[in-house]
């Protein structure tokens, strides 16, 4: 009984460790649901506190999908971020060119977008450590529209 | 014996000039003047109000290579920052009253430089008839010097 009222409080414990001191992302230039009719050059995230840049991945996917059904579309999209976000080596595959951010720690990191990219649904991907420690991962998804 | 007595000494020197030296300092939240490279650690800025006068702002100039991640909320202050290009904290200004024969702390928490270094801590300390102490002197033996953490 107490070994179980241990492991409950320690649990609770980790879970609030992880509930505080993440870093959140708190702006984008690109903003979440969003429809461009152009792409941008790049894509500026804006996280709460400032990150291990070399222990982070940031990357911008095309969801080849058919769907219109919103919540459809994010399974499709968590489908896909549980897929690659994890890759090395993967930039052909990606819509974004990499990181144009040097700093090895930073709140605010720039991403290069490639250009010609074709109209359809896009998703932007994160897996963040913190200079606390802490790791965030999400992802959201934007379109763009053809002309 | 004799040990005994200059660790004493030592100490009593050591409790009277952190007494009679009341600069505007930065040290470790266990009250260190050092701490270790590349960890995570919390920092409290002291400062003190030595003129009768109230002190109404507190700039910190935060040294190069120093990442701030998060503050103490402090009730009866309005902090704002500046931040570079990668959206790093570079000043913190903190608006407020310190009033006479009162001290404030306040404490911020950040990630060290990854390689030794000595961080100067430089604050500008502003009282309510305009006037600017700058403990900005990296002299440590200045007027006004700015306040050294040992990076080790």
């Amino acid at each position: 009984m107490n070994s179980r009222i241990f492991t409950a409080t320690l649990v609770s414990f980790l879970l609030a460790g992880v509930v505080l001191a993440h870093s959140y992302l708190s702006s984008s230039s690109i903003l979440a649901n969003s429809i461009l009719k152009t792409m941008p050059e790049n894509l500026i995230l804006g996280f709460s506190e400032p990150l291990e840049i070399g222990f982070s991945s940031f990357k911008v996917y095309k969801l080849e999908t058919k769907t219109t059904d919103g919540a459809k579309l994010k399974l499709e999209a968590q489908a896909l971020v549980t897929r690659v976000l994890a890759l090395k080596n993967d930039l052909t595959k990606r819509a974004d060119d990499g990181l144009e951010t040097t700093a090895s720690e930073a709140a605010l990191v720039k991403l290069k977008l490639k250009l010609n990219l074709k109209s359809g649904i896009y998703v932007v991907m994160y897996r963040v450590l913190s200079v606390d420690t802490h790791i965030t991962q999400d992802f959201f998804t934007f379109s763009l529209s053809s002309h | 014996m004799k040990k005994y007595f200059v660790a004493l000494a030592g100490l009593l020197t050591a409790t009277l000039a952190s007494v009679v030296l009341a600069h505007a300092t930065v040290k470790s939240d266990m009250g260190l003047s050092e701490s270790k490279a590349g960890s995570y650690e919390t920092y409290r800025l002291q400062v003190p109000t030595e003129k009768p006068l109230d002190t109404t702002e507190v700039k910190l100039f935060v040294p190069t290579g120093l990442t701030i991640s998060t503050f103490q909320a402090l009730v009866g202050f309005d902090r704002s920052v500046e931040k570079n290009a990668d959206g790093i904290v570079t000043t913190v200004t903190w608006k407020g009253k310190i009033g006479q024969q009162e001290f404030q702390r306040f404490l911020f928490s950040a990630k060290n430089p990854v390689q030794p270094t000595t961080l100067l801590f430089k604050v500008y300390q502003t009282y309510s008839d305009g006037s600017v102490v700058k403990w900005e002197d990296e002299d440590p033996k200045g007027k006004t010097p700015a306040s050294r953490v040992e990076i080790k």
